[in-house]
């Protein structure tokens, strides 16, 4: 007669505890099988179920043993001695257990998860990636803009507009911040992640120019526009002379009539400061904004190109001279002190020094041809007092990146000895986290016996073992103190007043971070390390070659 | 066999069960069956005991046909005197009744 087919239950049981037996630890694995053996001498189904209820809790129980057992073990050990080879020498293991390490461990990543210790991590990870975005912070840039979307938060549109790198998303978040508040017209000067050619969409020019009539820098943007697609077809396949390229902007009409507009403004202002307040409200908002987003958005600001002042500062003061040789002096003069006027105009903007750099030299030249054209004319006083301003003019040329407030936040040479040690204590970190890692990796899958030539490589992985996770707790430790200075000076340039100093030591000091990836950068640069790396594949080869030959050479003397 | 178990009721029950017939070799499933001592429960008590020495085990000789071999469980001779012990110290203490007189 057929045996009756089990019931669900009972077949639901025995697989259930047929499963678990796989997977039992081996030690205790016997007195799974006897539970189980148990289970075909129950009738009733539910009973059966209980019973293998009763015999997973043992697995769970039996596991957890287990593994705690195996925590106290030091790594690379196994649980049964009968997996070693007869005759095989006990293996060499380290000495702290893994419940030490795994504890060490936890501490390291406790330290690291610290709020401080998060914005030193990103600080380092922005230095290493030249504060470009990484995926993490264009996530956060797309929070940022949700919540002032919802909030209707004009200003922190415009500081995300500004900083974000898809220029379609940018440009739509820019129309809405002007949209809610029409002082951030000025915003729309910004490239917006475009192309330097792309032009200024008209109606952001009208804008513009509705907003802030009287800025050079605005006609400055369109004339740069004009100008570059120029500069990259005659640059694209040669270096073409300076006098081509001047000949060619200098028939282009727009682009000089953009030129004079901005020479005859009244004004010039490149926006660098309103911007720079910009990042110091949402940085005071959330201090953990990640630098990354701090050093992208500072360094993104549209900044002209100087070539076109230069060109045409040329253009002008040669016409100035042409002028003087058909003999209309005064109209020279006048086009050499409008030259002269717009350059002392950009040369008062503290922003950036290469601004200030080009248009003191504008302002030299152009003085330069008024001292000459006084001499000429027989004007002795004024030629006299063009020369005093010429040497005002070099002064200020040496001198012309000098910070502009002597009340500094940051002492320079010890904010680079520290900024050097946060560096150095990063990397470490990292080169300790790598060796712990690998050390443990390879303790864990070793194989089961090693020949004796290899014990002094097992000795220096267990020892490594056993310091490397404390070396890494203390450098996580000395990690975090190592930022305090830098955290300190951060939350120095939060607080202070968002002056246009400030906006250049932060530039500073931002730099200063990057020395030590500038200088790695510098090892690995291409050509450098290649040649590394060739020499030390050809050395290696010629080493194997060498014991190829000497080998194989002395092998038949020892046959004999 | 000097390590000190943690005596519980159901450990009293299970040493009781197996001193009614102390020379028998006990199965797992009737252990649980006299004592009401669901799976979970037993097994880590017989480990224990297992392990102390109190207890002794081995496997059955001749399985059924398509099944696995069972289990069986004995009290040793010194298991035996320390169960008689125990039982009678957990009476005297008034920790612990035998399930006759519970019934």
């Amino acid at each position: 007669m057929a045996s009756p087919q089990p019931s669900l239950a009972l077949r639901v049981a025995d697989s259930s505890l047929q499963l678990a037996l796989r997977f039992w630890p081996e030690e205790s694995r016997h007195w799974g099988h006897a539970l189980a053996a148990e289970l075909h001498e129950i009738e009733k189904p539910f009973e059966a179920l209980h019973w293998a209820i009763g015999g997973l809790m043992l697995f769970t129980r039996a596991s957890a043993s287990h593994f705690l057992t195996w925590l106290k073990l030091p790594a690379g050990s196994r649980m049964s001695t009968s997996s070693l080879l007869p005759g095989a020498n006990p293996p060499i293991l380290p000495k702290r257990s893994r419940l030490f390490t795994a504890a060490v461990l936890i501490a390291t990543i406790t330290v690291l998860f610290l709020p401080q210790s998060r914005i030193a991590v990103s600080t380092v990870r922005a230095t290493w990636q030249g504060f470009q975005l990484w995926d993490s912070d264009r996530r956060a840039l797309e929070k940022l803009a949700a919540r002032a979307e919802k909030e209707k938060d004009a200003r922190t549109l415009a500081f995300v507009a500004l900083t974000f790198r898809d220029s379609d998303q940018g440009m739509r978040l820019a129309d809405k911040a002007v949209s809610l508040d029409p002082s951030f017209t000025w915003i729309y000067a910004s490239r917006f992640y475009r192309p330097d050619s792309a032009p200024l969409p008209p109606e952001w020019l009208a804008r513009l120019h509705a907003s802030d009539p009287d800025n050079g820098f605005i006609d400055l943007m369109a004339a740069d526009a004009i100008a570059q697609p120029r500069y990259s077809a005659l640059l694209a396949h040669r270096t073409p002379p300076p006098q081509e390229i001047e000949s060619a902007l200098a028939n282009d009409p727009q682009w000089v009539a953009r030129m004079a507009t901005t020479f005859h403004a009244p004004r010039y202002n490149n926006y660098i400061r309103k911007h720079w307040e910009l990042i110091c409200y949402e940085w005071n908002r959330d201090p953990a904004l990640s630098p990354a987003i701090i050093g992208y958005s500072l360094w993104s600001h549209r900044i002209p190109n100087v070539q076109n002042l230069k060109i045409f500062g040329k253009l002008e003061i040669r016409r100035a001279q042409q002028a003087l040789a058909s003999g209309h002096p005064d109209e020279a003069t006048r086009i050499l002190q409008e030259v002269d006027g717009f350059a002392n105009l950009m040369s008062q903007q503290k922003e950036t020094g290469f601004e200030r750099l080009t248009a003191i030299e504008l302002s030299r030249e152009a003085t330069e041809g008024l001292q000459n054209l006084y001499t000429t004319v027989g004007r002795g006083r004024e030629a006299s007092e063009a020369s005093a301003r010429l040497q005002k003019i070099e002064e200020a040329k040496r001198t012309y990146y000098l910070p502009v407030s002597s009340a500094l936040l940051v002492d320079s040479n010890s904010f680079n000895r520290e900024a050097l040690l946060f560096q150095t204590c990063a990397f470490l970190l990292v080169v300790c986290g790598v060796t712990v890692a690998f050390s443990f990796l390879l303790l864990e899958i070793r194989p089961r016996s090693l020949p004796d030539r290899r014990a002094a490589w097992q000795r220096i992985l267990c020892k490594t073992a056993d310091y490397a996770p404390a070396s890494f707790l203390i450098l996580s430790f000395a990690f975090l103190v190592s930022f305090l200075p830098i955290g300190h000076v951060f939350a120095q340039f939060r607080s202070a007043n968002a002056s246009i100093a400030t906006f250049q030591e932060i530039s500073h000091t931002l730099w200063a971070l990057m020395q030590f990836p500038n200088l790695f950068e510098q090892i690995l640069n291409p050509p450098f390390f290649w040649w590394v790396v060739t020499t030390a594949l050809v050395t290696l080869a010629a080493l194997f070659l060498f014991r190829l030959l000497f080998g194989a050479k002395s092998a038949p003397q020892t046959a004999r | 066999m000097g390590i000190r178990l943690r005596i519980s009721h159901q450990t009293l029950d299970i040493l009781e069960a197996l001193l009614a017939r102390p020379s028998q070799w006990h199965y797992g499933y009737a252990i649980s069956r006299q004592t009401s001592i669901p799976s979970g429960t037993l097994y880590p008590i017989l480990m224990r005991l297992n392990k102390s020495g109190w207890l002794e085990t081995r496997w059955e000789d001749a399985p059924t046909t398509g099944r696995p071999p069972r289990h069986l469980y004995r009290l040793t001779g010194n298991g035996r005197e320390w169960a008689r012990e125990e039982l009678r110290s957990a009476q005297q203490r008034e920790f612990w009744k035998p399930a006759a007189s519970q019934a």
